[in-house]
């Protein structure tokens, strides 16, 4: 096992054990903080596979503004103690039988596919052609990010305000 | 594993990333236990007790925030991904020209009358005049 | 390095539309508390200018744009047919607006980039853009079905269609994600050559990433099983976005439908056309059974909806062949129809109540005698009766489906539209033989509304009498997807 895999493998078990927590934390506190490593986590497995532009978005965006977010939303709960957070569980068969069965497919599909892709390099610089296919080739969709960006925030201030604003 | 692994030369600049992470979580594990074997422990109930003059807290620390902030976050994380989405931009406009820093300057502009719109609104007032007036 | 040249002006008509909605927001933001900000007239005259640019394009022969953007003879009708629904949601609004007290400023300029989301979902042929317009779309009217604050209603359904919409997004992100891991590209037509000659490789990849995509557009259409969210989120959202969600968003949803599955996966056709035959019959039974126990007007037309996108699944089915013009013909009718449909009902709303029960039309005829008129004829049109628009849609759907070997599917959609035919007659049965009750408690037609309702009903009598021309534009259009 070479440092790369040992790498990888430290950086999966960070993610799916942050994620366990997650879902299995009986305080909405800890799920919080413990979706911190999961967010860390997978910005680094991106960075382990050479998309580091995308490693520092998720960085940026995941663990300084939606987990920032997400705290402010479990801290507006009213009661943080006394919360229980189970709810009744009324369709426990269904529901793995379900998840079960999507991951086996997922599990499945990703067995029996042949994923030599590529010349095996990462692109030297994704930041420099990220920034070149914006400006051409997907220019309108990068313009189309900002009114999508704008259309957010409007949705967001006018759920957020309290009273009409005629 | 993925078969098609980043260049060598590509890991070795990020390790560096590796390197603090391994300084920042070492330093502090290494000063928490050498300290804890170091120090002496002597308990006592008065080590609990409020110190000085200080009040007794009351009720528990966690109290419901103001929604205030949660909407100063979210307009936060809609300029957060602006910036991001600016990123790449800023690195290539200089060297495609005119063009390209135009149109930057639209994401930038639509993005400005997002900026006019809250602040026209009111929604940038910590204390909005609409609940002034009540 | 020269600057990557891009023809910006097959986009025109949602540039166009894009500015309307940045300069309605800028005038509603500047305009004095207290005065109203001209948000419909800047409205229908960005919309008018979208048309007229739209006609402009067709006169030139459409165009494309750095490969991620296309105005083909497909875009451009359904351009035609998006920007007809905003018109007419435009004219419905301001009386709706004003009756239930929602009046704010932010309602047009979201309706004007919803509809700009409709435009690139139906012209872009490559994923990512696909997704970020399906996203500007959908955003812009999570936010406009929770715009009734002082409803339950609507708040209720605006988090519900954002939990549900955010979750059809995800299965089509992976879906998306899939067939880029299949195929390498994102581009429709690489998509499609590269499937055409699959490997054993990756042949699991691009079956799982196609039947991912269809639960997202599932939920997008509103097929049974993934349609649960629409009565509720119809019901509860402002009739006028109620509305624009029926007509457009469905539009728009199986624009894209047809486009991904047409040109990036027809290699695939035999792994996806037995899903969907299943999901046609499905959603064809559900609905209309749904539909048959429901008293809410909202509530019976939004099963309505899902049970029509059953019936447009059967033709899906059928495509790339007769299918695709079928499907576009059957669209612009179910627009008009619904429009009126809901439209009729945000007509006739006075101080925050509109007409939801059947005795709340009850002797509407002796009433309104226009609009009870205008509403039968959407109502037959509904049901399928001939020298309608909805009969000879549904004639070509099940045609279509007939000649692609799946005669069953015709013969439930007939089964279903006979069922369908209590639940639509029984509202017009209630106008025209009942007794009014108690006070009239409707506002008369507002003149703007009227307009909007008289336009629907003479589409939907226009294709029933004469449907040629559009019936050549749709051919037209399916053509140019091949």
């Amino acid at each position: 096992m070479n440092a790369e895999a040992a790498v990888f493998y430290v950086l999966a078990a960070i993610t799916v054990g942050s994620a366990a927590v997650v879902v299995l934390a009986r305080s909405l506190i800890y799920s919080a903080f413990a979706l911190l490593f999961t967010f860390v986590g997978v910005a680094g497995l991106y960075l382990l596979l050479g998309a580091d532009f995308l490693a520092a978005t998720q960085l940026l965006i995941y663990v300084g503004g939606i987990l920032v977010l997400l705290l402010f939303g479990v801290m507006l709960t009213h009661k943080l103690y006394d919360l229980d957070l189970r709810s009744e569980v009324t369709q426990f068969l269904p529901g793995v039988i379900v998840s079960i069965g999507l991951f086996a497919v997922l599990a499945l599909t990703a067995w029996r596919t042949d994923w030599a892709g590529g010349d095996g390099r990462a692109p030297a610089a994704t930041t420099r052609e990220i920034g070149q296919l914006f400006m051409g080739r997907y220019l309108l969709p990068f313009e189309a990010a900002s009114i999508l960006l704008l259309v957010a925030l409007m949705g967001a201030a006018m759920i957020v305000r309290r009273k009409r604003s005629a | 594993m993925p078969s098609a692994a980043p260049s060598a030369s590509y890991l070795t600049s990020h390790s560096a990333i590796l390197a603090f992470l391994l300084v920042v979580v070492g330093f502090v594990a290494v000063n928490l236990v050498l300290w804890k074997i170091i120090r002496p422990s002597r308990f006592s109930e008065e080590k609990l007790t409020t110190y000085e003059c200080g009040e007794n807290p009351t009720g528990s620390a966690w109290i419901q925030f103001n929604i205030r902030f949660y909407v100063f976050a979210l307009l936060f994380i809609i300029f957060d991904v602006e910036a991001v989405f600016l990123l790449p931009w800023a690195v290539v406009f200089r060297e495609i020209g005119p063009l390209a820093f135009l149109e930057g300057l639209v994401f930038i502009a639509i993005l400005a009358i997002a900026l006019a719109y809250v602040w026209r609104k009111g929604d940038l007032e910590w204390v909005r005049t609409e609940d002034r007036q009540v | 390095m020269t600057p990557p040249v891009v023809d910006v002006l097959p986009a025109i008509p949602a540039l166009i539309l894009a500015v309307t909605g940045l300069a309605v927001l800028l005038a509603q933001a500047f305009t004095p508390r207290g005065q109203a900000a001209p948000g419909a007239p800047f409205s229908l005259a960005g919309l008018l200018a979208a048309l007229v640019a739209v006609y402009l394009l067709a006169a030139r022969g459409g165009g494309d744009l750095g490969g991620t953007y296309v105005v083909d003879a497909f875009s451009l009708y359904f351009h035609a047919l998006i920007i007809g629904v905003g018109l007419v949601v435009v004219l419905l609004s301001p009386s709706y607006l004003r009756a239930t007290g929602i009046d704010r400023g932010e309602y047009y300029t979201l309706v004007l980039f919803s509809l700009v989301g409709m435009l690139g979902l139906v012209s872009c042929r490559e994923l990512v853009s696909l997704f970020v317009s399906l996203e500007v779309m959908s955003v812009a009217l999570y936010a406009l079905a929770g715009l009734h604050r002082a409803r339950p209603e609507s708040q209720e359904a605006a988090l519900k269609y954002f939990i549900t919409g955010a979750f059809s997004s995800g299965f089509l992100l992976y879906g998306i994600a899939l067939l880029y891991g299949a195929s390498g590209s994102t581009s429709l037509v690489a998509v499609g050559a590269a499937l055409r000659t699959p490997g054993p490789a990756t042949a699991a990849l691009a079956t799982m990433g196609t039947g991912l995509l269809l639960v997202g557009f599932g939920f997008k259409v509103a097929s049974v099983p993934f349609h649960m969210w629409a009565p509720d989120v119809y019901e509860g959202a402002p009739t006028t976005i109620t509305a624009l969600m029926s007509a457009g968003v469905k539009a728009a949803a199986f624009g894209a439908l047809l486009r991904v599955f047409g040109q990036a996966l027809p290699a695939l056709a035999a792994s996806w056309q037995p899903a969907v035959a299943a999901l046609a019959v499905v959603t064809m039974v559900v609905g209309n059974l749904g539909a048959l126990a429901q008293s809410n007007l909202k509530r019976m037309l939004a099963y309505s909806s899902v049970a029509h996108a059953g019936y447009l699944l059967a033709a899906v089915v059928a495509a790339p062949g007769i299918g695709v013009e079928a499907v576009l013909f059957y669209l612009v009718a179910y627009a008009a129809v619904n429009l009126g449909g809901f439209g009729a009902l945000a007509a006739l709303a006075r101080q925050g109540r509109e007409p939801l029960s059947l005795d709340d039309v009850a002797g509407l005829a002796s009433r309104r005698p226009a609009l009870a008129a205008a509403l039968a004829v959407y109502l037959i049109s509904l049901t399928g009766v001939p020298v309608s628009a909805g009969f000879v849609g549904k004639f070509f759907l099940f045609r279509a489906a007939v000649n692609a070997g799946w005669t069953s599917l015709a013969v439930i959609g007939v089964l279903m539209s006979v069922v369908s035919a209590y639940y639509y007659l029984r509202v017009v049965v209630a106008m025209y033989m009942r007794e009014p009750l108690g006070e009239d408690a409707w506002a008369p037609v507002p003149p703007s509304a009227g307009l909007a309702l008289g336009l629907s009903a003479a589409v939907v009598l226009a294709l029933g009498v004469h449907p040629e021309p559009v019936l050549t534009w749709a051919r037209l259009a399916a053509r140019s997807l091949l």
